[in-house]
């Protein structure tokens, strides 16, 4: 069983992302980071290589070549199929540039109205330090329902909500610590 | 490494238990529902939720048919198959310890008793 860690590759512009933990920051690939600090894309391949010890298979995409003229979707779907993918994981930082990840998220949802996966298969993992890095958290509606809020306007994929209301799973971290573990926990059976 | 933590984190945390008890009976969404049937504040059940998440225990979703209403969507938390296959492990254990409770003494705190 596999793992697809999917997420944004860049921060937006001028946000200043927290300093990694020492553990994480080890694992980065190597080469200077633009701007500083590393990417979102280079977190997901510090993550997947840290699960990688623990015997726990993690795709990122784009750490696997290219095919000569071989589409995104289409790269997209040879690895989640050769890579045998069973969960995908959406890491989901406060802060980052989205834009890219209309074509996974795309993929994805078209799985899904096929029913050739399940909600349940796909999480979307939501930073919520319950202060300045929130991407989205629960709140009390009017009527006392809980409610998942979306807190970053403008900072969406045209279909991020689409792919909530197909029932993917929404939990929340609060640091790296406890997103490694999530990835840890969803990855096991 | 993963199933010892839930395991015990579960078995050290009575309230815990309650909430993945609650869980198995029905969904959950919405705080009065926690109040009733466990007397918990919201707060506190969210902190133990949060932790049940990360370990994979309990999921949160949107329930079908939801919809989003601005930024905001209702939710419900539910318990997911680990956590259910977590549960009967605590029931088989708590088995074990009263066929066993003779021999392990009489006990002032019973950490397996869910009220």
């Amino acid at each position: 069983m596999a793992v697809f860690l999917l997420g944004p590759s860049k921060w937006a512009q001028g946000y200043t992302p927290p300093t990694l933990p020492a553990w994480l920051n080890e694992h980065l690939p190597s080469g200077k980071p633009v701007g500083g600090h590393p990417s979102p894309l280079a977190i997901r391949r510090a993550l997947a290589t840290l699960l990688g010890f623990d015997g726990l298979k993690v795709v990122v995409m784009e750490a696997h070549d290219d095919v000569p003229g071989e589409p995104k979707a289409a790269k997209f779907a040879r690895l989640a199929r050769d890579e045998r993918v069973t969960r995908f994981v959406l890491y989901w930082p406060f802060g980052a540039n989205r834009s890219g990840l209309d074509v996974e998220i795309g993929f994805l949802i078209e799985r899904l109205r096929r029913k050739e996966i399940l909600g349940e298969d796909i999480r979307i993992l939501i930073e919520d330090d319950g202060s300045k890095r929130r991407a989205g958290g629960r709140e009390p509606g009017e009527d006392g329902a809980i409610t998942f809020v979306s807190y970053e306007e403008g900072h969406r994929t045209g279909y991020y909500g689409d792919l909530v209301l197909y029932g993917t799973i929404l939990p929340t971290w609060a640091d790296y610590g406890e997103l490694l573990e999530l990835i840890v926990n969803i990855a096991s059976d | 490494m993963a199933t010892d933590n839930r395991m015990a984190y579960v078995f050290t945390h009575p309230e815990a238990r309650k909430v993945l008890h609650l869980l198995e009976k029905a969904k959950v969404g919405s705080y009065e529902q926690v109040r009733t049937a466990l007397d918990l504040h919201p707060q506190e059940f969210q902190r133990i939720v949060h932790r049940l998440e990360t370990f994979d225990l309990v999921w949160a979703r949107a329930p079908k048919g939801a919809k989003w209403e601005g930024h905001r969507i209702k939710i419900a938390f539910e318990l997911s198959p680990k956590g259910k296959a977590l549960l009967e492990a605590l029931h088989a254990m708590d088995q074990v310890m009263l066929a066993h409770r003779e021999q392990l003494g009489p006990r002032t705190v019973d950490p397996l008793v869910v009220t």
